[in-house]
């Protein structure tokens, strides 16, 4: 077999099932990847090689044993770091805690290893999940594997970065504000944010409890289903957790490339909002991706939103509020530990009126039932921009704790932190680059727990572009 | 003292605010904080329309499993 680090996480799994590639040959291949690129791109804080070689040594033996092997049996995956592991160091991307190390396991890493994930290490994130871009005080900036002076999206920069530079084959990131669509849009890859309450939270760096996701970042829409397939459901470990039962994300999805496969589909244009500003390459690769979509059947309405300028605002008056409380003891006594945009952004919440929090979370029962009754009675999905310009570079983004700071990293969220706010799912698919070599994505909006239709047209989506991914610059050289 | 939804925000006015709740905060930053927050009451005017005394947060999550979607397309 050729490199292997170079199959989808579904074709690695069924190799390693069927015999075909052992685990311990694919951790080497990722570990030799991984010595080779961290350095030029710093998208890990911790690499657990030895563990990771005895973890695929005893998949092996198990293969070779015969016995029942889980979806995931033998591939390696990697964490943003605020996954908490029992007895291991959780950073959470800040000095404040790069000690801490948790007493019990998050949910979701219960389930990937009760699946047979290998776990290469944890990844690099913003402070705190705080943050867009990928810049990190403490561990230093992730970078742009397609480009190293562009940013990555953020906070789940290093698992948007580990995952495009086929350092691991999926990874769980957090989505707050748009954090695992932003990385996953800005590296060229497949992430998922599911409806508020799919996943369990259990063990999971807390941010704003309103709006937290634990996600998913892949290769591709189809390995994105399978890791949902595995760590979704109800978890008596989290009162939040959705009890509603996980569909079979997978199923149909290798049909989505026949022709027609989206017929009755209509995917739905915003009237206003999501659009506004856009970069003309941008709007020309998303109107080339609703072709691609078209192609498939489906059918592409115009759909009336409402000021979801204003729902993006208001959102800080739930996010901020309840960050700056989790933090408050730490805001009072350890200022200097923190990175000046993170504390900045966590000053917002302190000022934030308590009857107006209050409001902005009571009222959001009618905002989402005005959305479904207005806009998802016309669509089955929304099609919109996940950024409206070409990945920025670093430089443009670094702009300190000011009010500057503030605007900037407020364009950035533009399009992700509204359905937050509403809770629903939304998928970002890559669809091509910018003439600058940036990656660009489309983000797909959902109802309510509807992820296996997202899946099912990203794969449609996926199958139709036929577009070939260039390889990455350090591959090419 | 707060910051209540009728009164202005000067930067002056947030850094009390901000320095009752026992955090340290600079005027440059408080200045910061007060272009944010009117950001946020600007856009808080969309609650005046939808509010109903009835809603509850917990109704949120209601609206959430109720409207769980079922297959589109074929």
């Amino acid at each position: 077999m050729n490199d292997p680090t170079t199959l989808t996480m579904r074709e690695a799994a069924a190799a390693i099932a069927q015999g075909r590639l052992r685990a311990e040959t694919l951790v080497d291949a990722c570990l030799d990847r991984i010595q080779r690129i961290q350095p030029a791109l710093n998208c890990f804080i911790r690499v657990k090689a030895d563990a990771a070689r005895a973890q695929a040594r005893a998949a092996d033996a198990a293969v070779k044993a015969g016995r029942a092997l889980g979806p995931l049996h033998g591939v390696p995956l990697a964490h943003k770091d605020m996954f908490y592991r029992a007895g291991e160091v959780c950073t959470c991307g800040s000095k404040i805690r790069a000690d801490f190390v948790p007493d019990h396991t998050a949910s979701a890493l219960t389930r990937l290893d009760a699946a047979g994930a290998i776990e290469l290490g944890s990844l690099n994130m913003a402070e705190f999940a705080m943050g867009p871009t990928g810049h990190n005080d403490h561990f230093g900036r992730c970078r742009n594997p397609w480009n190293p002076e562009h940013i990555t999206g953020g906070s789940s920069s290093g698992s948007g970065v580990a995952i495009a530079a086929g350092l691991a084959f999926g990874a769980l990131g957090s989505d707050t504000g748009g954090s695992v669509r932003l990385p996953a849009a800005a590296c060229g890859v497949v992430g998922i944010k599911p409806t508020l309450g799919r996943i369990s939270r259990y063990g999971t760096m807390p941010l704003s409890h309103s709006l937290d996701c634990v996600g998913v970042l892949a290769r591709s829409v189809g390995d994105c289903a399978r890791l949902l397939s595995v760590i979704s459901g109800a978890d008596e470990n989290d009162g939040m957790s959705s009890r509603r039962p996980v569909p079979a994300y997978e199923r149909g999805l290798d049909d989505a490339a026949s022709p027609g496969s989206l017929a009755g589909v209509r995917v739905g244009l915003p009237d206003r909002y999501y659009f506004d500003g856009i970069d003309p390459e941008v709007a020309e690769l998303l109107a080339a991706s609703r072709n691609v979509l078209e192609q498939r059947g489906a059918r592409i309405v115009d759909v009336p939103v409402g000021d979801h300028g204003a729902i993006n605002d208001l959102s800080n008056a739930v996010l901020w509020p309840e960050a700056a409380g989790l933090h408050l003891p730490w805001l009072r006594d350890r200022p200097q530990d923190y990175g000046a945009q993170t504390r900045a952004r966590m000053l917002v919440g302190l000022g934030v009126p308590s009857t107006l929090y209050a409001e902005a979370v009571r009222v959001r029962a009618r905002l989402l039932d005005e959305l479904l009754r207005d806009t998802f009675s016309k669509c089955d999905v929304l099609h919109v921009p996940v950024l409206r310009r070409p990945v920025p570079t670093a430089a443009e983004t670094n702009v300190g704790g000011g009010a500057a700071m503030q605007e900037m990293l407020g364009q950035i969220v533009a399009n992700t932190r509204p359905f937050n706010y509403f809770g629903l799912p939304g998928l970002s698919v890559p669809i091509g680059f910018t003439r600058g070599g940036l990656p660009q994505a489309m983000q797909l909006v959902g109802r309510p727990f509807c992820e296996h239709l997202l899946f099912r047209i990203g794969a449609a989506y996926e199958a139709g572009s036929r577009r070939s991914t260039p390889r990455l610059p350090f591959d090419a050289a | 003292m707060s910051v209540g939804e009728g009164d202005g925000l000067a930067g002056k006015t947030v850094e009390e605010v901000i320095s009752d709740s026992g955090v340290k905060v600079t005027p440059q930053e408080a200045e910061a904080v007060a272009r944010a927050l009117g950001r946020i009451k600007a856009a808080a005017k969309i609650l005046q329309r939808s509010r109903s005394f009835d809603d509850t947060a917990e109704q949120y999550y209601r609206t959430l499993d109720r409207n769980g979607a079922g297959e589109a397309g074929k």
